[in-house]
């Protein structure tokens, strides 16, 4: 090999200095992996390819080089970016498709079968008999062997306020008897510590306002008046 | 210009100069084509496998360029030597062939050598070795295979140009030529991977000196 026309030929250590064993190490790696002969034949193969027919050696061209590289390397990017495509679009699927719950009813109470029933059934109210229960109960009872649903029991919902009479409290009762007297008596404080204080009405009396005459000073054209020292204008 | 006669192949540098051989092979002598393709075949050969990395490979991409330079060789004009122009086509073919998506594809689901994180360069296991001398210790073998781990791991600018320039076949000139870089940025290119190779095998406990 003519090693001697390579640039690292060139490259030499003056006389008498002897190069570092790594830069010899490294000359002789990069030797050892470019100073290669090409396979033999190479000439024939080329004038192979040369001298057959053009139509036949498109084909076999396109045989030995298998699909054209320019046309094949733009679609791989074409099909990397399907491929990302193709898995957002199926995590975007597999979000909306997410199991719905089979029911979105009032939430109902699940009672185990062989708990003590006595005190809710004490409870319940009458109820008109509705026949079978609805499907979505059913369903859920055959996926759930061991519970059954069970809506609670409430009460009929009565007047928080009590029975509606047509009486009329307080102070527009003309007879006074839902007005409060001052308590008197120590029992009777006793009895009421928290009663209100004594209502005392004083009477309002009415005093004239009188107002001073209003004077307008006359208006004098030319200079204003100086204000004397010592006062704001 | 005068034109290059070196003869490649090892024999006596023969009387007829390339520019001669291109203008039979322009005039459509296909065996004078044929006496370029074996002046030339190491040089194109080494410039494809300092680009792709495997003979097989370079073994195409020399094929590719012979037969892309005989079908273009109407268009050279001789401003330049033809080997400069043939490598120029040659490093365009290995560079596409780099770029290839089936190598992309090959080098992505093939298992990794290492975990340096650059891309594979697989002269390792690939390349023939040659005859080794006597007094290479067996630590002098262990450090070259870790140069050669480590070249792989360079930048491919620096890479390139180290290996371009290791081949024995191309001159600075050629090399920059091929590249499209200026003759000193390809200088300092070369200079640059010794370097970082020198301070990674530093890294590695070697001595420097």
């Amino acid at each position: 090999m003519n090693n001697d026309d390579s640039p690292f030929a060139s490259r030499r250590e003056p006389a008498g200095i002897p190069a570092s064993p790594i830069d010899l190490a490294i000359d002789r790696a990069v030797r050892k992996m470019m100073q290669v002969d090409p396979p033999a034949g190479l000439r024939r193969r080329v004038m192979a390819r040369i001298e057959s027919p053009p139509s036949t050696r498109r084909f076999m061209d396109s045989l030995r080089a298998g699909p054209p590289r320019r046309s094949f390397f733009v679609p791989a990017y074409g099909f990397a970016a399907a491929a990302l495509a193709i898995v957002i679009l199926g995590v975007w699927v597999a979000r909306n498709n997410r199991a719905v719950p089979a029911s979105v009813e009032a939430p109902t109470a699940i009672v185990a079968e062989k708990a003590p029933a006595a005190d809710t059934r004490i409870a319940r109210a009458p109820q008109p008999d509705a026949g079978p229960p609805p499907l979505a109960e059913r369903s859920v009872a055959r996926r759930r062997p061991g519970f059954r649903r069970e809506p609670i029991p409430m009460p009929p919902v009565a007047d928080i306020f009590g029975a509606r009479t047509d009486a009329i409290a307080a102070a527009a009762d003309p007879t006074g008897d839902a007005v409060w007297t001052t308590p008197t008596t120590p029992d009777v404080v006793e009895d009421n510590i928290a009663a209100p204080a004594p209502l005392v009405v004083s009477p309002v009396g009415v005093t004239p306002i009188a107002t001073p005459p209003i004077v307008i000073a006359p208006i004098v054209v030319g200079r204003p008046p100086t204000a004397p020292p010592g006062q704001p204008r | 210009m005068a034109e290059s006669t070196d003869c490649v192949t090892g024999t006596e540098p023969s009387a007829v100069t390339d520019l001669d051989l291109v203008r039979l092979a322009q005039a459509g002598d296909v065996e004078a084509f044929g006496e370029l393709v074996e002046r030339n075949r190491r040089a194109v050969f080494r410039a494809a496998l300092a680009c792709v990395g495997s003979p097989a490979e370079a073994d195409d991409v020399a094929q590719e360029a012979f037969v892309t330079a005989f079908l273009k060789i109407g268009t050279f004009r001789g401003d330049a030597q033809f080997r400069t122009w043939l490598l120029s086509i040659t490093w365009r073919k290995a560079i596409d062939r780099r770029k290839s998506a089936t190598r992309w594809l090959r080098l992505t689901f093939s298992p990794p050598r290492d975990d340096s994180g650059e891309d594979n360069f697989d002269y390792m296991d690939r390349i023939p070795s040659i005859g080794r001398s006597q007094e290479e210790s067996v630590v002098d073998d262990e450090l070259q295979q870790n140069v050669m781990r480590l070249i792989g791991t360079l930048p491919r600018k620096l890479r390139d140009a180290l290996l371009l320039a290791g081949t024995g076949e191309h001159t600075y000139e050629q090399i920059s030529k091929m590249l499209g870089a200026p003759l000193g940025t390809v200088k300092w290119r070369v200079s640059e991977a010794r370097r970082v190779l020198k301070k990674k095998l530093t890294a590695l406990g070697y001595a420097y000196e």
